[in-house]
């Protein structure tokens, strides 16, 4: 607290109990408890949540603990509890006043780093449970804008985590696969940071695929040749269909669906922006025509880039569309225009005519997790999906970080957004699409610059894709005899709890622990063995996501559950170990006889 | 409780009777919301049972002064009830939901129920 924070006083309740009350600058007093009974009071406040199945609570709020000792009695063993406290004398006084508190049980924090960290550790618990969040009325209302901020961006972390997390699980494997297939895309064509400040104080308008876009685009032709026109893999088919072709087209999505929304398309000479993880049969749609760039961190990624070099880091957020906005950042654009941006299902629908999503409608219903209301452009509040809201929290924070450009929503509905100046796209139009700029020709002209052959990087990834094979290859076998030795210490483990009768069964139990002693030695061994290839078990993570995500066990687990846990952990490598030879056995005779790309002149076949 | 009282006193008495719960149980939903934190309802609760309050007093004054005979515990009743104003007051104007739960059910809930017990006892 700064220095000109509010004494607190401790009291002498009535009831025996210490309280606690805020001596303001002003002279008021503001009381923490009850000067009575904080117990009774405690009990009240803790009484108004639903804690059956509570798998987190936060308590915003200490003051001197006593609902959270309440809390604590009601809870669970299992669930984590999560203090957030701004005051560090509150904490000091609590635990010197309050000894009905486990403080083992509990995590106080007040930083968002370590808001975000007891979030992430605790992610398991927040997928198979319910979140609860308690204010502590008296303690926030000590420092209100803290204590909602933070509310709010407790709300946001646990949304992006979720959804994170449930997207992972769901793309991890694609997402390696498709790095491997586009390397030799990657390597050769030119990265975004080539076109960097292009278009510097020019406007750019991002098209994007919200049911609004109906309403607009058509007037989308009065912005060619005005300023660039970027549109997401979503939208492209609306607009092609209209005759209208934007300049440069945005995707990274790394699933067959995204490759969908590309199949059979008329021809355009739009540029693709991708990052290595999309879907790898786009990249070839847009042979010679193509800028990378580079948003996804992981240590396959991270490896890549390493070996080819960076292509332009464009900052990433869940959506398309946040990638399209940092590549209008990155061309200098100024104002950058939203249309069809809807972020909500405006009238019930998900997306525009036009899009292979057409006519897809929700009957989002209030008290449902996975849908919320929020602002409309226009007034009122507008219903839209955990995940979109997530997109929304992560444009508002670009939008703050980068305000040294206008930003202007013209979806002319959807989902209000922070940092946005709201307008028609008409408005838009007139006032900023007045000069001539020959966007598409501009691109061109810098992509023939920045292309060519780079025979040395090409070598140097080949060289390197062959050793890590071979590690690979040599790693197996070593994966193999682990896996056995541990399936062996399981089924001695077995073989020694059927015993005749207790005598037999005592001196089962005495050869056994000897027994296993002894092997989980030599399994120990082996797994510091294989542990030295942290390299290869890095690389190997995409693939093996879900296995991380399984549950340690328990510090004081049995031997055997921990032997188990060590088989389905190491089955994951060594499934991961036969995937990542097979693609790097692809991607290396891809590497030497580059595959015939085909582009929108001969679409590919589904 | 005097005999020789009127029926209609009688009734406004029999009245006070069944009100007095009400406020009671009206304060203790107040102290509820404002420990859980839901001042704006709580506030708006407070509002309304200040109004019954006032009410009551209004009649127990009108009572106490309109006839002189002594309805027995009633005048203490009402200057008993009186007292928790102050701190109420005070509470309200520190907008201090922690001390306004307090006096709610620490002081004014108990001057109700020695009302109550008076007009009982009577």
């Amino acid at each position: 607290m700064a220095d000109a924070a509010p004494a607190i006083e401790i009291l002498p309740a009535r009831n025996g109990q210490v309280t606690a009350r805020v001596r303001w600058g002003d002279g008021r007093f503001s009381w923490l408890h009850s000067a009575y009974d904080p117990g009774r009071e405690a009990a009240s406040l803790v009484a108004k949540h639903a804690l059956d199945h509570a798998g987190v609570v936060v308590v915003l709020g200490l003051g001197l603990g006593y609902h959270v000792a309440e809390l604590l009695q009601q809870l669970d063993n299992q669930a984590r509890v999560l203090v957030i406290e701004s005051d560090d004398r509150m904490i000091k006084l609590a635990r010197k006043h309050n000894r009905s508190i486990t403080w083992k049980r509990i995590t106080i924090a007040a930083r968002e780093e370590e808001i975000k960290a007891f979030f992430f550790q605790h992610r398991d618990v927040l997928r198979e449970k319910k979140l609860v969040l308690i204010d502590h009325p008296a303690s926030v209302r000590t420092n209100p804008d803290y204590y909602t901020k933070i509310r709010q961006h407790i709300r946001d972390y646990v949304s992006t985590l979720l959804v994170e997390t449930a997207t992972g699980k769901v793309i991890n494997r694609s997402v390696h696969e498709n790095m491997l297939a586009n390397l030799p895309g990657v390597i050769t064509d030119p990265g975004v940071h080539t076109i960097a400040d292009i278009f510097r104080g020019c406007p750019a308008v991002i098209v994007s695929a919200g049911p609004s876009l109906s309403n607009n685009m058509r007037l989308l032709n009065q912005a060619k040749n005005k300023g660039v026109i970027i549109c997401v893999g979503t939208a492209l088919k609306a607009m092609l269909a209209e005759g209208l072709h934007p300049d440069l087209v945005v995707t990274l999505d790394p699933n067959i669906g995204n490759y969908k929304l590309f199949e059979g398309l008329d021809p355009t000479e739009a540029f693709l922006c991708y990052e290595p993880q999309t879907h790898r049969l786009i990249p070839p749609l847009f042979a010679g025509r193509r800028f990378v760039f580079n948003s996804f961190q992981s240590p396959l990624a991270n490896w890549l880039v390493g070996l080819y070099g960076a292509k332009g880091y464009i900052e990433p957020g869940g959506s398309v569309a946040v990638a399209a906005f940092g590549i209008a950042y990155l061309l200098g654009s100024d104002p950058i225009v939203f249309i069809g941006q809807d972020l909500a299902y405006t009238g019930g629908f998900t997306h525009a005519k036009g899009t292979v999503y057409e006519g897809r409608q929700v009957k989002p219903k209030a008290g449902r997790l996975d849908y919320l209301e929020v602002p409309a452009i226009g007034g009122g509040k507008v219903w839209t999906s955990r995940a979109m809201h997530s997109v929304l929290v992560r444009f508002e924070e670009l939008f703050a970080k980068y305000s040294d450009r206008l930003i202007i929503d013209a979806t002319e509905g959807g989902a209000l957004k922070q940092g946005t100046k709201v307008m028609t796209f008409r408005e838009a139009l007139d006032t900023y699409f007045t000069k001539e700029v020959p966007a598409l020709e501009i691109i061109t002209t810098k992509h023939r610059e920045a292309s060519g052959p780079r025979p040395d990087v090409v070598r140097r990834v080949r060289k390197e894709l062959e050793n890590t094979l071979e590690a690979y290859r040599k790693w197996l076998p070593k994966l193999d005899q682990l896996l056995e030795k541990a399936q062996g210490i399981v089924k001695a483990a077995d073989v020694f709890n059927v015993a005749p009768d207790a005598e037999t069964a005592n001196r089962f139990a005495q050869g056994a622990a000897r027994h296993l002693q002894e092997q989980a030695a030599e399994l120990n061994a082996l797994l510091k063995e294989v542990n030295t290839a942290a390299k290869l078990i890095d690389l190997l993570s995409l693939l093996t996501f879900e296995h991380h995500l399984a549950k340690t066990p328990p510090d004081g687990a049995t031997l055997l559950d921990q032997v188990r846990h060590i088989i389905k952990l190491y089955e994951g490598y060594r499934t991961g170990t036969k995937t990542m030879i097979s693609q790097l056995e692809q991607t290396l005779v891809a590497l030497d006889d580059r595959p015939q790309e085909q582009s929108f002149q001969t679409p590919v076949g589904s | 409780m005097n005999t020789a009282l009127p029926p209609e006193i009688e009734e406004i008495l029999r009245q006070i009777r069944e009100f007095i719960p009400t406020l009671s149980a009206a304060a203790g939903e107040v102290t509820t919301l404002l420990q859980q934190g839901d001042v704006a309802q709580g506030m708006r609760g407070l509002g309304e049972l200040v109004n019954g309050l006032k009410e009551l007093q209004r009649v127990l004054e009108f009572l106490c002064s309109s006839f002189s005979v002594e309805l027995s515990g009633l005048e203490s009743s009402r200057v008993q009830i009186e007292a928790v104003y102050p701190s109420l007051l005070t509470a309200v104007e520190d907008a201090d939901p922690v001390a306004i739960s307090d006096v709610l059910s620490y002081e004014l809930v108990p001057a109700l129920e020695s009302c109550q017990g008076g007009l009982q006892r009577g």
